[in-house]
């Protein structure tokens, strides 16, 4: 027999009882050849070039799916960012730019279209400030698209205007979205370090450099890492754990590569349209079931309970032997790849919230070692745009200073304060809203200007 | 894709200007290709409490579906029935899809679950 009894039952047990999955195949679609002086033109153009390169997307995730019998998830695309797009663009333009893209969306049969995206880590342009404005209305008037603005780098360091203006946005578009616990914020992702190939949701984006069409794969699998964990017993040490680990993330990570090339190669055969594999994002993703929770690997390594001393020490181990095993694994692993911590998504992350047991400062100390940052936080709906812009900076900051890429999907939801549940359905699940701590940085933020890149920019 | 074929249909594809030469180039970047499945083989794995007929059951809808059967290995623990099969799909009259929908259907009647996989999968998570 050409494999072993035990490594076919491994397989088995991850694609049947443990959850594996691949999270998204995302096809990344330039728009840049659809940019002109009309925007009614670039809203065609980028419509028509979305349903032609995307068209077989779902068909052909699902023959993958069968093929090899593992769940995809989900099927997303991630365009140019649209202020590359629509640089000549105004307000209503831009509304008019996220009608489209989210019919484009809804049309293909895809859950989230991201890529309505700035980048003002040092400045804006004319079109950020048309952006902005117009970046309450387009998430409160769409379903599908997802939005980002990078407000920090290493290099340019933070924009602290972009941070105060971006908090204000985040409230009018909470108010906007009140009926639905704020879901518009759940849409949008600040951010410090963005990268042009993630492809996971609401941050992707389809950078400039990554060339026409690009298929992208962000893995999941909690649930495979946490058994594995879970089967060795308590003496073993350290070692033995993050070994666990990587051989596990070495094992989803070809699965993953491994699918992310048949979806590009049969889209390429189908579409006619040069479709490159790009990534595989070995990013562990939860989603809100029982088993397939992040939260607890770090409790199975040992934790008494989430926020406990040691959760960050055991997040950092996570972290980084699932870069180690995926890189062993692929030569294509990019994106953001590492752990997600997003409260409302991981049932014992939620849970540990709701219970008190972990609190807003810890969840951003452990931002410092995972691979993004605060996501999927609730807040109370009276929380201040100071408050709100005061831990972007913190998270940025963090970013920055690190040379990492940190992110904050922050969601004020109105109506509701500490203590509260707010229910957003599906992946995104439900959190309790947090407590903030009652002091801001009023005078901080108000100061306006940026925060000056660090001595870690200047490498050259 | 086994070679000769592979051979056989570039030289077919480039007609009259088929050299040895430039049949060869094109094929060893086909081979070189990573995207190429290598192999057109399935992995079927049946388990669940053992009863009389599974292996039979499970094989004749195998071989109706014209499938060659390459490796069976069967193993009881305790009471519980493993196999696991490799079949050769190439010439096979139904779909990939439709295999696994008849397998999935015949399993409760057999008592055990009964799934397929394509073969490359298990080759990338466990060998090199």
């Amino acid at each position: 027999m050409a494999y072993e009894l035990h490594e076919v039952l491994d397989t088995v047990r991850m694609t049947e009882s443990e959850h594996f999955d691949i999270r998204t195949v995302t096809l990344g679609v330039s728009l840049l050849d659809c940019a002109n002086a009309s925007a009614a033109v670039v809203c065609r153009k980028a419509y028509d070039k979305i349903r032609r390169t995307a068209a077989h997307q779902v068909h052909v995730a699902e023959e993958v799916e069968a093929l090899y019998g593992i769940r995809i998830a989900n099927r997303r695309v991630a365009v140019t960012p649209v202020t590359l797009v629509g640089g000549s663009f105004g307000a209503k333009d831009f509304i008019h730019f996220a009608h489209a893209l989210d019919s484009a969306a809804r049309d293909i049969g895809i859950d989230f279209l991201a890529g309505f995206s700035a980048f003002v880590a040092r400045g804006m342009h004319n079109a950020d400030h048309a952006y902005m404005e117009a970046l309450p209305e387009a998430l409160a008037s769409t379903r599908h698209l997802c939005a980002s603005v990078n407000c920090a780098s290493t290099s340019a360091g933070i924009n602290v205007d972009a941070v105060m203006r971006v908090s204000n946005v985040l409230l009018e578009a909470a108010h906007r979205t009140a009926d639905t616990d704020s879901s518009g914020c759940t849409r949008t992702v600040t951010f410090c370090n963005a990268v042009p190939d993630n492809p996971f949701i609401a941050g992707a984006f389809h950078g400039p450099s990554l060339g026409e069409v690009v298929l992208n794969v962000g893995i999941s699998g909690p649930g495979v890492i946490l058994r594995a964990v879970r089967d060795l017993p308590v003496s073993s040490d350290i070692a033995a754990v993050c070994e666990t680990v990587k051989r596990t993330a070495f094992k989803i990570t070809r699965a993953g590569e491994l699918i992310g090339r048949q979806v590009a190669r049969r889209l390429r055969a189908r579409s006619g349209v040069p479709v490159d594999f790009g990534i595989v994002d070995l990013s562990l993703a939860p989603t809100p079931q029982e088993r397939d929770s992040v939260g607890a690997i770090l409790l199975a390594m040992g934790l008494e309970e989430l926020g406990a001393p040691g959760t960050t020490a055991a997040l950092a181990m996570l972290t980084d032997s699932v870069k180690k095993g995926g890189t062993m694994a692929s030569s294509r692993t990019g994106g953001l790849s590492g752990a997600f911590i997003p409260v409302s998504e991981d049932i014992a992350l939620a849970s540990a919230v709701g219970s008190g047991q972990l609190s807003l400062a810890k969840l951003e100390a452990m931002t410092a070692v995972c691979s993004v940052g605060l996501d999927m936080v609730a807040l109370p709906g009276d929380t201040s745009p100071e408050h709100l812009a005061g831990i972007m900076l913190d998270e940025f900051a963090i970013g920055m200073m690190n040379n990492k890429t940190t992110a904050c999907r922050l969601i004020p939801v109105v109506g509701k304060s500490a203590g509260d549940i707010a229910h957003w359905g599906g992946l995104l699940g439900s959190a309790p809203v947090m407590a903030l701590p009652h002091a801001a940085s009023r005078v901080l933020v108000r100061r306006g200007g940026s925060v000056p890149a660090p001595m870690r920019s200047l490498t050259n | 894709m086994d070679l000769q074929r592979l051979v056989r249909h570039v030289a077919a594809a480039m007609g009259a200007d088929a050299t040895a030469d430039r049949v060869e180039s094109v094929a060893r970047a086909i081979l070189d290709s990573e995207d190429v499945v290598q192999q057109d083989r399935v992995i079927i794995t049946a388990f669940g409490l053992d009863q009389p007929g599974i292996l039979a059951g499970v094989t004749g809808i195998v071989a109706e579906a014209g499938c060659n059967i390459l490796d069976v290995s069967q193993k009881i623990l305790q009471g519980y029935f493993t196999m696991i099969m490799i079949a050769d799909i190439a010439a096979m009259k139904i779909s990939l899809t439709e295999l696994q929908g008849q397998l999935r259907i015949a399993g409760p009647s057999l008592g055990v679950r009964v799934g397929a996989q394509h073969e490359e999968l298990f080759a990338r998570m466990h060998r090199p």
